[in-house]
């Protein structure tokens, strides 16, 4: 059975982004030549610079012609190229599973974009991915080895799902995640982020000390942002189907106050870790988004 | 307790439905929203919140509903009444104070009226006017029905005639602004009734005011019909030798009546009955056979039987057979007074039962010396040669009338016929009526075959006590040393002497009812010198002998409106009229009875408009004499400002708080 990204992905927009690139703001640490510099030094032949000779040094890295000038034992150090690894972790909770509109994608579908189009320049810079999915913990999690195009199909075959109807715990799966996670990796957290901002607090602290890059997509629906709703009722929580009675024109301006203030307090919380948050609304096309940001985002 | 002036603007209220209806249909029914989460929902959640909202909602509704409600009563013009008590009915009475009603007439009147408020519902406020060339009124609508009493008694005559349209219009303009349910004009007058029931037709009044005329000394008079037989026409004979009458029956009163029609021709009877429809005139065509030849009398009766109706005003005669009809040389009546007699004289151009010559100065004797009889009225003063002409044509058996005048000439003239003035004015102050009706003789004669108005009521001014010759009839009498006509023979013909002006400043004698017949009956005594078949026709209305130049109406602001006819002028409408003649100009104010038009020389100071709508009472005066301010005609304190600054509260509270509302 096939999995095609064009599932998911607009092929004429994803031709019109072919010089897109998904880099990391720190320096890689990996084996594999890509796009990301080391900071190991190996056999390749750029030079980076000299240092002391110490005694574990391997005595062939030692440049004797520089001791012949000096008098002094000196270490060549050598540029080498590394790949990047990319850690993806979607939520899949009921809450994503929401359109307001016939004309717009879900949520869940619009993650389902991101994570594929990401998938897809991953694979392109020959750096590896992992995905996950956030359900009752960290759930489906799989790591790609390399780039290698089976990887990728692998995973564009595990965005085929749907959005589960329970309540995901974000908080346990960024934890989970956390733990897998290698050093000097993206991780890319794709949900609503209808939690509470200290559980999100916690998590991300837990990437900080693996000195990762964070990024969270904020995906959420045009009437979750401006709550825009013409007449009142009783509104149903999709995850936990709870009930509240509420008049949108009474609570519209604080509405949009507390989600503002959320996004806040989740952006200075991501920024202290030298992440991004980018909030999208899926009333704009997922790769036009995500063109967007990678096209203004700053890497090495 | 708050009244309102314009009661029906208060269905305006009803617009209250409107709100209401929009609330209620509004409410949907509650659904189900799914959502993705209620995380910042409930956070952002309040239920005291909401059920502010909906105390708010309802607040929104009740001022909405408030601001209509105001609206409307603001439009219905509300007030804080001025009586203490409950007010149900407001009447104005109206007191003819005209020329006619003189001395002792309008004493009557004056009495009438002041009955007639003792007789009103205690409910009822009172506004009283007493009407003459203006109206004047006693103030305001009050319930201090002495001081409206003390108005009636008190006020006197006009010196002019009456002109009642504008008083009339401004009772009714009263009235309206009075929140009551019965809303009546009362008119006490004489038995003038005629021009006063025309009111009621010409004189459209508001839906509701009612028209009620009163006549002193008739029983129940506060309620009596208001109809008359207002016209006869009469068909030529054709060769089945019917009579076609056209009778032109007028209800002058505010409710249908019915009644019973009849005419008669000599012995030859109909009756038929008869349905009068509220103010308005309805026309009944009448057929029957003409009596038979050789008996056909010369004029014939049309009554019209209402139950309480004043029998006066519903009878009429009319010429029909009219033979011989004499040559009358007659004066011309005063130019300030109609030609009443004329009026009796020729009712109309196809039944002349005269022909009538005018005597002036300009006569010659040796035409006064053929005529049949001379009329001779108004003090006018015969040259000698004319004195001696009539003594000829008396002697040679033609006849003479003479009616009274206070004036030399007159009392010479009388004393050339033998006939002695004791007394210019018998009974200075008072006024008379007939004691001693000589029925056994014509002219009255007739009156006993027929049902006419009470001879005994009519009311006559300034009479003289004179003596007539011993051989003289008396054929009616003031008093005992009094008589009122009297016939004689002066040689070979009559001489016929009224000891009173055959107008109306001399007698209220109904035109129609009984003064003409008196006068159809009187002119039998004269015999014609000479069978004439000729006819004559005269203008109801003669002109005064100065030509008009030019005559423009003028309107109730005094501005000239209008340019009529030049030269002649008959008026076709009520109004003010300025005339301009060789002699200067003169005001005319036309009734819409032309008999109550005078002709008056226009003061220098004159000026239209105070002149036709001329404030009653002056407030400073009004409050010496303890009655209402004219202002007072405003029912009480208003209110219809604080309402509309209630209403634009009320939307503007509105306005604001829908704004701040989740509706």
């Amino acid at each position: 059975m096939e999995y095609p990204l064009t599932e998911f992905l607009d092929i004429d927009l994803l031709n019109r982004l072919p010089t897109l690139e998904l880099r990391a703001r720190f320096i890689v640490d990996g084996f594999l030549t890509g796009l990301h510099r080391s900071p190991l030094k190996g056999s390749s032949a750029e030079f980076m610079g000299y240092r002391d000779y110490q005694q574990q040094d391997d005595p062939k890295l030692i440049d004797w012609k520089v001791y012949a000038r000096s008098d002094r034992l000196h270490v060549r150090l050598r540029e080498d190229d590394t790949n990047m690894r990319v850690y993806l972790l979607l939520d899949q909770s009921a809450s994503m599973n929401y359109r307001s509109g016939d004309r717009l994608l879900t949520k869940w579908d619009y993650a389902r974009s991101l994570a594929a189009a990401l998938l897809l320049f991953i694979h392109r810079q020959r750096d590896s991915a992992a995905l996950g999915f956030a359900g009752d913990g960290l759930t489906d999690f799989v790591r790609g080895e390399g780039s290698r195009l089976s990887h990728l199909q692998a995973m564009t075959a595990m965005l085929y799902r749907d959005a589960d109807a329970n309540q995901s715990r974000l908080d346990d799966a960024m934890t989970e995640l956390a733990g897998k996670v290698e050093r000097r990796s993206i991780v890319i957290v794709i949900s609503d982020f209808y939690e509470e901002i200290d559980h999100l607090q916690e998590s991300l602290k837990r990437f900080s000390h693996d000195c990762c890059e964070v990024i969270l997509f904020r995906v959420l629906d045009p009437r979750e942002l401006d709550f825009d709703f013409k007449r009142g009722g009783i509104f149903v929580d999709r995850e936990s189907q709870a009930e509240l009675p509420v008049n949108p024109e009474l609570i519209r301006h604080k509405y949009a106050r507390a989600v503002a203030t959320h996004t806040e307090q989740l952006r200075q919380s991501i920024g202290r870790l030298s992440g991004d948050l980018l909030v999208l609304s899926t009333s704009m096309p997922p790769l036009e988004a995500l063109g967007l940001y990678l096209a203004q985002r700053k890497g090495f | 307790m708050m009244a309102f002036t314009s009661a029906i603007f208060l269905l305006g209220g009803l617009a209250v439905a409107v709100p209401l209806a929009l609330h209620f249909l509004r409410r949907k029914p509650v659904v189900r929203i799914p959502f993705p989460s209620l995380f910042f929902l409930r956070a952002v959640h309040s239920p005291s919140s909401q059920r502010f909202n909906d105390l708010k909602k309802w607040l929104v509704l009740l001022l909405r509903c408030l601001a209509v409600l105001a609206l409307a009563m603001a439009f219905a013009l509300p007030f804080l009444p001025k009586f203490g008590h409950a007010v149900t009915g407001a009447a104005v009475i109206l007191t003819d104070a005209s020329l006619s009603m003189q001395s002792g007439h309008c004493g009557d009147v004056n009495h009438a009226a002041a009955e007639l408020v003792d007789r009103l519902d205690s409910g009822t406020v009172v506004l009283a006017g007493a009407v003459g060339d203006i109206a004047v009124w006693s103030g305001g609508f009050t319930d201090q029905r002495e001081t409206v009493k003390k108005f009636l008694l008190e006020h006197g005559r006009s010196d002019t005639g009456g002109g009642y349209e504008n008083p009339l219009r401004q009772a009714d303009a009263k009235l309206r602004k009075q929140p009551v349910e019965h809303r009546t004009i009362y008119l006490v007058t004489d038995r003038q009734k005629r021009a006063w029931k025309n009111v009621r037709l010409d004189t459209p009044l508001s839906p509701g005011v009612e028209l009620r005329i009163v006549t002193p000394g008739i029983p129940s008079d506060a309620t009596v019909s208001n109809t008359a037989v207002d016209d006869v026409r009469v068909e030529p004979v054709a060769a089945d030798r019917r009579v076609r009458l056209a009778v032109t029956l007028a209800n002058y009163g505010h409710d249908p009546v019915a009644g019973s029609l009849s005419v008669q021709i000599g012995k030859t009877a109909k009756n038929l009955p008869v349905k009068l429809a509220s103010a308005g005139k309805n026309t009944v065509a009448v057929e029957l056979p003409l009596p038979a030849a050789g008996s056909v009398p010369e004029y014939g009766q049309v009554r019209l039987d209402i139950d309480d109706d004043l029998p006066a005003d519903n009878q009429y005669f009319f010429p029909l057979n009219v033979r011989n009809p004499p040559a009358v040389f007659l004066t011309r009546p005063p130019d300030r007074e109609p030609d009443f007699v004329l009026t009796a004289l020729v009712p109309d151009d196809a039944h002349a039962c005269v022909l009538p010559h005018a005597l002036t100065a300009a006569t010659s004797p040796e035409a006064l010396k053929r005529a049949d009889i001379c009329l001779i009225r108004s003090g006018f003063a015969l040259t000698p040669d004319q004195v001696a002409a009539v003594q000829q044509a008396v002697r040679t058996g033609g006849g003479l009338i003479l009616t009274w005048e206070n004036s030399p000439s007159t009392i010479r003239l009388l004393e050339a016929f033998g006939v002695t003035v004791l007394r210019t004015e018998q009974a200075p102050g008072r006024t008379l009526t007939l004691t001693d009706i000589n029925f056994e003789l014509p002219p009255f004669k007739k009156f006993t075959e027929t049902p006419t108005g009470s001879l005994y009521d009519v009311v006559f001014y300034r009479s003289p006590q004179l003596k007539f010759p011993d051989s003289a009839d008396i054929l009616a009498r003031f008093a005992p040393d009094a008589p009122a006509v009297g016939l004689f023979p002066f040689g070979s013909g009559t001489v016929c002497v009224l000891a009173f002006r055959p107008d109306r400043t001399g007698t209220d004698w109904p035109v129609h009812a009984s003064f003409v017949p008196f006068w159809h009956e009187l002119l039998k005594q004269f015999k014609p010198r000479a069978v004439r078949n000729s006819r004559m026709t005269a203008s109801l209305k003669p002109l005064a002998g100065e030509e008009l130049r030019e005559v423009e109406r003028l309107d109730r602001a005094g501005e000239t409106s209008e340019l009529l006819r030049q030269g002649r002028f008959i008026p076709a409408q009520a109004g003010a009229y300025r005339l301009t003649t060789a002699a200067g100009q003169k005001l005319l104010c036309v009734n819409h009875d032309p008999e109550e038009s005078l002709l008056a020389y226009m003061p220098e100071n004159f000026h239209p408009e105070t002149a036709l709508s001329r404030p009653g009472v002056p407030p400073e005066a009004a409050a010496d004499a303890g009655l209402p301010r004219e202002d007072s005609d405003s029912p009480g304190r208003p209110l219809f400002l604080w309402f509309l600054v209630l209403a634009l509260l009320c939307g503007g509270g509105e306005l604001w708080l829908s704004n701040r509302t989740a509706l």
